[in-house]
């Protein structure tokens, strides 16, 4: 073996270099050449992706139109630049997409009916998909989808657009209109339920008519009740105790024409209200005395008498697995039923959160019956509810990509010159450095 | 399952003689069975105001005579008990704006809610059940001269907006109150400081 200092080294070394320079260009070369044989796009036909569509849009509607597009939907199509493949498409392009990857989505915006304010957004995505909600400032929250989808709820209206995003891909939606509230009656007996009830339907917000029966003399009327039930003037009445000054069967008409009623199971036993019940009533639970106020659950502590839903009554909540608020549609009107008594204990003695905690639950049971009025409100931005499914509205199912259009060259075709020049470069430099033809 | 009946609580304070007036739950009581077909308990009820079972009482009376000086846990749960929706009636048994209750009672009040605020004469509370229209019904005790000899038009209380939170009287309801109403006693004496208690139940009730 040839030591370093043997002259002869060096000479041959080069030799050997100049040689691999030489198979390496003609592996280029060779490669070129089989890869140029395969099939490649047809004339007039073109493979393009979301990220680059806006471009190819412009190109293709300013220079020449191809024969055929396929889109391969890896990211999300804004709503003008699929209502201008479809413009496309109906210019004589035969325009097709796959979307293997996409996550189908659908959002819907509702406002609460709630004079707190608020929105419900209804989110429809793949099981354990987690959705991000956003708005033009930024995210708001987050979930994981269940078997039904997901849902958020903000304690502020959402008055502009707002998206629900899994990954690359958004829906976008805005509330379409907003909420004209009717008043509450709350009938029943004199008494702290009703008092601290309609005081905390009034802290929310709510305008609040109060009947309420304290003697044969005379009882205690406040507001401005009206002496027919309406649908259009009352969003929903609260029934703590007897109908009686109301009007079991006024009661019954209002709720069939769209009025929305909660009330006490012990109310509900009623037999004028038969055609309002939920359902039954079924065990007993005493109240916890003094208040739990360590329990993650505050209601614990408050008498229940549970209720056994009718077959087409929704429990609303429950009890471990007693059943302690359920709901029902009657005819065009809701009603929810709550086994609760005194829930005016949670508000006293539940703790330094309680009057807030009672407020909302009587504010989130009151807006899951309310009749309101809606107005609609002017176009909030772009929307695009359900991406997926406007893409198949406009431009059909989606399909394969074909045969008949070749992916784009790669982008190692240039590495690859590149890489022939320099060593083809390289093989005649060292040749004429050291003197060889 | 029933809902729980109106219960007379009455503060029991450290300071002070808080059971000055014992018969006046009972009476009470009694009136409002009288006049009304609300869910009593027959029994009214003492409570510790620096104890949490206060709270399960909305309605809470007190009364005395002698000076009052809340602890600090009688005055946190006070305020507590008010900020939540409990309603407090406090009564002064000496009828007496110089009187050592009425002196101390009120800085605590006042301490503890901020100023308190004569109740205008056409205020709710007046019509709650029966009709005042001319304000609080005079006592026995400031028709005859008893305490400061002067009658007292007006009740006060802590106010939010127009609803009361904290009534506050220098009438001395208690005195009229604590009397057995089968005593021998002129009928017109009684009856209007018997029903302004009707009023002050059912305005807590239903403020």
């Amino acid at each position: 073996m040839p030591s370093r200092a043997e002259p002869g080294a060096r000479p041959r070394a080069r030799v050997w270099l100049e040689r691999a320079a030489h198979l390496l260009g003609l592996a280029i070369i060779a490669w070129l050449l089989v890869d140029s044989l395969g099939p490649g796009p047809e004339a007039g036909g073109e493979l393009v992706e979301a990220g680059t569509l806006a471009d190819e849009l412009r190109r293709w509607s300013t220079v020449a139109a191809p024969g055929e597009v396929h889109l391969t939907m890896d990211a999300a199509v804004s709503p003008p630049y699929r209502e201008w493949l479809a413009a496309l498409a109906a210019a004589g392009t035969r325009v097709s997409w796959d979307a293997d990857s996409v996550v189908p989505l659908a959002v819907a915006l509702d406002p609460i009916p709630d004079p707190a304010g608020g929105t419900r957004i209804w989110a429809a995505a793949p099981p354990g998909t987690t959705l991000v909600l956003e708005d033009e400032v930024g995210p708001i929250d987050s979930v994981e989808a269940g078997a039904a989808g997901a849902r958020f709820v903000t304690h502020t209206p959402i008055t502009k657009v707002a998206r629900v995003r899994a990954g690359a891909f958004a829906a976008a939606s805005a509330q379409r209109d907003s909420i004209v509230f009717g008043r509450i009656l709350v009938v029943g007996r004199v008494g702290w339920e009703a008092g601290m009830v309609a005081g905390a339907l009034e802290e929310r917000g709510w305008e609040v008519d109060v009947k309420l029966a304290l003697s044969p003399k005379g009882d205690v009327v406040q507001g401005r009740p009206a002496e027919t039930l309406d649908p259009a003037r009352y969003s929903a009445v609260v029934l703590l105790d007897s109908a009686a000054l109301v009007g079991p069967a006024q009661l019954v008409r209002y709720v069939r024409e769209g009025g929305g009623l909660v009330m006490t199971a012990r109310a509900a036993a009623a037999a004028p209200l038969a055609p309002l019940r939920v359902g039954r009533t079924g065990r007993t639970a005493a109240p916890i005395e003094p208040f739990d106020t360590t329990s993650a659950l505050p209601q614990r502590s408050l008498a229940l008498t549970s209720i056994v839903p009718a077959a087409d009554a929704v429990p609303l909540e429950l009890r471990d697995e007693l059943v302690a608020v359920a709901a029902r549609r009657v005819e065009r009107g809701r009603v929810a039923v709550v086994g609760y008594d005194d829930t005016w204990r949670w508000r006293m003695a539940g703790g330094a959160d309680g009057p807030d905690q009672h407020r909302a639950w009587w504010a989130g049971l009151v807006a899951t019956v309310a009749r309101v009025d809606r107005v609609p409100l002017p176009e909030a931005g772009l929307t695009d509810e359900a991406p997926l499914a406007s893409m198949v509205q406009v431009l059909g199912t989606p399909s394969p990509r074909p045969m008949d259009i070749a992916p784009p060259r790669s982008p190692a075709y240039g590495l690859a010159f590149a890489v022939l020049a320099a060593a083809l470069l390289l093989q005649w430099l060292s040749r004429r450095l050291r003197g060889a033809p | 399952m029933s809902s729980k009946p109106f219960t007379f609580a009455t503060g029991i304070y450290a300071s002070g003689d808080w059971e000055s007036a014992s018969l006046v739950p009972q009476n009470v009581i009694d009136i409002l069975a009288k006049y009304t077909t609300l869910d009593l308990n027959p029994e009214g009820v003492n409570v510790r105001i620096d104890s949490p079972e206060l709270f399960e009482y909305p309605f809470l009376f007190i009364t005395g005579h002698l000076p009052v000086f809340f602890t600090p846990r009688e005055r946190a749960n006070l305020k507590e008990y008010v900020r939540r929706g409990g309603f407090l009636f406090v009564d002064d048994h000496n009828h007496d704006i110089d009187g050592v209750f009425h002196k101390t009672m009120t800085e605590e009040l006042e301490r503890l809610f901020g100023k308190l605020k004569k109740i205008p004469n056409d205020h709710r509370l007046y019509r709650a059940f029966f009709e005042f229209p001319d304000g609080p019904p005079t006592t026995s005790h400031e028709l005859n001269g008893w305490g400061d000899n002067l009658v007292h038009d007006y009740l006060m209380g802590i106010m939010d907006g127009d609803r009361i939170d904290v009534l506050y009287s220098n009438k001395d309801y208690s005195s009229e109150w604590h009397v057995k109403l089968t005593e021998n006693r002129d009928r017109r004496e009684i009856e209007d400081p018997a029903k302004i208690a009707v009023n002050i139940i059912v305005y807590a009730l239903t403020r």
